[in-house]
């Protein structure tokens, strides 16, 4: 027998079940009182509220299903980007495929400096795109998102990044929402890494996605907090957008639209069903940065540019309210109470450290196991993510240790330094002029 | 300085200065009288002539003045009462001619023009030079080659000159290109953007504007308000470009179709047939300038007789009136006035196109040759016999009555058809296309 069954194993078991259950969550307080209660109180709830009135949900979807049938009004797609020349023609030949026919296709070429103009020019001669819009000199997402808006003549807009590709009922069942209740703004789409076969780091990120994305908008559509509608899929209502004026500068500018029309009274909801697959990145070092960015935004946009929301004021929402409060608290505010308990762990238990650690990984291990649960209960492609379930060990140093590292660093930077203000992802023009106006 | 006028009542006036010859043409038909005189120079009165001369092929390579002033090729200009100046230039070209005199040219036409022409070049020491002239069709003609030429097309011109130079006869070098319309080859072309969509002019191009504070980007109009430069979204004005706002490109839109774009579709409007071409659709044709290379100068100095069965090739050539010189003489037959009850009559027969296209250029030669043998029994000694480029025979019957070019008309058609009938060429290859009375 190995030393570790034959010794170290019994002792950690036994340390554990000497302990008791008050000094087991005075240890482990941070994940009781959090990660417990949202991942598995939370999820199974939801999971069986969600089955509970999945028939009446049905009929109501297929009731607005036909309202958009009888209608057809006409949606325009909109795709700003830079450097996108490559995915073009898929993209084109993915949304041929759609279910849903009566579209307008804008691309925006935001300064790109490959082939990407030409590329443009010559599907827009060939009919498969409507209108290839481009700026010589590059303005920012947001700026090109709302140059394509400006000549967009449909409906409803949908946003979509160019490296994504729809199931063929994709467009249809983001747009559906819109016909079921007059006070939705904006609907997001469900957004899947579609390359998780290239690396660990993408397995880790296609798990990430489905707890997050797919299951975490479900609950919080369900709440009526949902509050980001993903860039790389998205649809929005035109007048809506016209009366929120576009899109502001970014970084994070997915979560700030959806805020801004949150806040000018539409709800914003979530369609599973609608489903957009999108490259995630394969090296640790791109989703490094890629998190920046984002974990930056928080701050940015939740903490700073709408912080009206937290205190009460003309046309206050409870709801809005608990759709930052909610995102701010889960990002914010548990990265700061871990770095709490870490050091109430060091100051307190130190001698312990070695089966503190053990444990926490095992606990977060079988979390893992239990939300992979209520995501196979959600998908639509349960099957294929069966392969997902093997790298489910790996979740709890990706999740735990290593999103938290950079959200931390990305906290600090942008908090003490307003760092994503000198983010290359805007130009030096746009940026200047939004911190000198402090969006 | 011993001058001496020959004067000769009706025909060109002689000139002997010193050893040379000079002939001074007044009228195109002085030329049938030169043929058998020996003349080292050439002088005219009329561009007429001098156009008549360079296409005869016994007198294109002589030194040719013109009396008083012309656009068109020569040797230089004739002044009665200085007659020396130009002698030295005769003196130098009967030298450069010389080596050319005595060889013959070529049956195909196209081959004909090409080697008078390059012999011509070669012995003035010139350059095939394009002209630029809103008179040709394509903007551009060849002057020499158009002084050469009885019918002159610049397109058929510009291929034949590439077909030479590919084979190494000229050494080329571009100078312009032109575009001409897909319909009717004219370069005469009105350019205009139009919607990609729907065709329509009626397009509005605006600059875009990006406001930077706010990520709104919308045409210039969008901002236009009477304080200035507003932005509509945020309410903000727009003061510095630059700091505030920048354009960063531009957009059409079409008041037709409502269609907004960056691109619009270029089209070319033919002034002359108003044809409306698409970029792609129009013709690109180089102009070059043409030196002749060297085996331009070996292909020059060939021998160049083609065999044609039957007839020696240079008892045919002297039997025929070369065409130019034909519709010059019709011309001035037009004009003429008959004598009571006789008329002139221009005859053109044309072999079908099925037969001619069957067959090769020597073959074409060849039959229409033969067809001519046929024919000029029947010729009276003043009547004209001319074959044109398209290979059809023109007859000129001089002062027929109406009965007698009756009956003559019946007879020719009557045997030309037995003649192709006989020989298996298929019975109605060729028809009469014009019978016309020049007086109506
Ligand atoms: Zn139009
Ligand atoms: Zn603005
Ligand atoms: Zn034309």
């Amino acid at each position: 027998m190995s030393p570790v069954l034959e010794y170290i194993l019994p002792e950690y078991i036994n340390y554990w079940l000497s302990a008791g259950l008050p000094k087991f969550v005075r240890i482990f307080w941070y994940f009781v009182i959090f990660e417990l209660t949202r991942y598995i109180s939370l999820d199974f709830c939801i999971a069986a509220y969600f089955k509970l009135f999945e028939k009446k949900r049905s009929k109501e979807w297929m009731l607005a299903r036909n309202k958009l049938r009888a209608e057809n009004p006409l949606i325009s797609i909109i795709i700003p980007g830079k450097n996108e020349g490559a995915h073009l023609f898929k993209l084109t030949k993915s949304l041929a495929e759609q279910t849903y026919k009566h579209f307008e296709l804008i691309i925006v070429d935001d300064g790109s400096n490959d082939d990407t103009p030409t590329i443009g020019k010559n599907l827009e001669k060939l009919g498969l795109i409507h209108t290839f819009l481009r700026n010589e000199m590059r303005g920012g997402k947001a700026s090109a998102a709302n140059l394509a808006l400006r000549f967009s003549k449909g409906k409803i807009v949908v946003h979509l990044d160019a490296d994504c590709s729809f199931d063929c009922d994709a467009i249809e069942n983001i747009i559906i929402p819109f016909y079921m209740d007059d006070k939705i703004g904006a609907v997001g789409g469900n957004v899947k890494v579609r390359n998780y076969k290239d690396s660990l780091c993408a397995k880790l990120q296609a798990i990430e996605y489905l707890k997050t994305v797919s299951i975490g908008r479900i609950i919080t559509s369900t709440l009526g907090i949902y509050k980001i509608i993903s860039g790389a899929f998205g649809a929005f209502r035109m007048d809506v957008l016209d009366k929120v004026g576009g899109w502001d500068i970014g970084p994070g500018l997915d979560g700030d639209i959806t805020v801004k029309i949150r806040k000018s009274g539409y709800k914003t909801v979530f369609s599973h069903t609608a489903v957009c697959l999108t490259n995630a990145p394969s090296k640790f070092k791109v989703l490094t940065k890629q998190r920046l960015r984002w974990d930056k935004s928080i701050i940015r946009f939740r903490v700073r540019k709408h912080k009206d929301v937290y205190f009460p004021h003309q046309g206050f929402s409870w709801s809005n309210f608990f759709a930052l409060f909610e995102n701010v608290f889960y990002n914010v505010v548990l990265d700061i109470t871990w770095w709490i308990y870490i050091t109430d762990m060091i100051l307190n238990y130190s001698s312990a450290l070695d089966f503190i650690v053990y444990m926490n990984l095992t606990l977060y291990f079988c979390v893992g196991f239990v939300q992979m649960t209520s995501i196979y209960i959600f998908s639509e492609r349960r099957n294929e993510e069966l392969y997902l379930w093997r790298y489910l060990p790996f979740m709890s140093i990706y999740t735990g240790i290593y999103l938290r590292m950079v959200r931390s660093r990305a906290y600090v930077d942008e908090l003490f330094f307003k760092k994503s203000y000198d983010d290359p992802w805007n130009p030096l023009k746009s940026s200047r002029q939004a911190k000198a106006n402090s969006f | 300085m011993h001058l001496k006028k020959v004067i000769s009542k009706a025909g060109p006036e002689l000139i002997q200065h010193g050893k040379f010859n000079l002939a001074k043409l007044r009228h195109e038909k002085d030329i049938r009288v030169l043929k058998d005189k020996e003349v080292d120079a050439i002088i005219v009165e009329h561009t007429s002539v001098l156009q008549a001369v360079l296409l005869d092929s016994a007198l294109y390579l002589k030194p040719l003045f013109v009396q008083g002033k012309t656009e068109h090729n020569c040797d230089g200009f004739f002044d009665p009462n200085q007659i020396d100046r130009i002698i030295g230039k005769i003196e130098i070209l009967t030298k450069e001619i010389e080596v050319y005199q005595n060889l013959a040219l070529p049956k195909d036409p196209n081959k004909r023009l090409i080697t008078k022409v390059i012999r011509y070049l070669l012995t003035r020491k010139l350059n095939l030079e394009p002209k630029n002239t809103r008179l040709a069709k394509i903007g551009y003609s060849y002057p020499l080659i158009e002084d050469f030429s009885i019918e002159y097309d610049p397109i058929h011109i510009l291929k034949h000159l590439n077909n030479y130079t590919e084979e190494g006869l000229f050494i080329e070098n571009t100078i312009d290109k032109v575009n001409v319309c897909y319909e009717c080859q004219s370069s005469y072309l009105n350019f205009s953007e139009c919607c990609t969509k729907c065709n329509s002019l009626d397009l509005e191009t605006e600059e875009l504007v990006h406001h930077f504070r706010c990520a709104y980007v919308g045409p210039q109009s969008d901002f236009t308000k009477a304080e200035g430069m507003v932005c509509p979204k945020c309410d903000h004005q727009l003061k510095h470009i630059g700091i505030d706002y920048d354009k960063p490109s531009e957009i059409h839109n079409c008041k037709s179709c409502n269609h907004s774009s960056q691109e619009t579709k270029m089209k070319a409007k033919c002034v002359d047939c108003c044809k409306e071409n698409a970029l792609e659709q129009l013709t690109t044709y180089s102009i070059h300038n043409y030196q002749v290379s060297e085996k331009g100068k070996a292909f020059a100095l060939e021998h160049q007789e083609e065999k044609s069965f039957g007839t020696s090739s240079s008892d045919m050539e002297n039997s025929f009136t070369n065409f130019g010189v034909f519709n010059m003489i019709k011309k001035h037959e037009a004009r003429r006035i008959h004598s009571n009850g006789l008329s002139t009559y221009h005859i053109e027969t044309g072999l079908k196109k099925e037969l001619l296209s069957s067959l090769n250029t020597n073959l074409k030669q060849a039959l229409v040759e033969e067809l001519t043998v046929i024919i000029r029994p029947y010729l009276k000694e003043n009547d004209l016999i001319a074959i044109d480029a398209q290979y059809n025979i023109h007859m000129l019957f001089i002062d027929y009555t109406t009965d007698a070019y009756a009956i003559l008309l019946d007879t020719l058609q009557y045997n030309l058809n037995k003649m192709l009938r006989d020989n298996a060429w298929g019975e109605d290859s060729i028809a009469i296309e014009q019978a016309i009375n020049l007086e109506e």
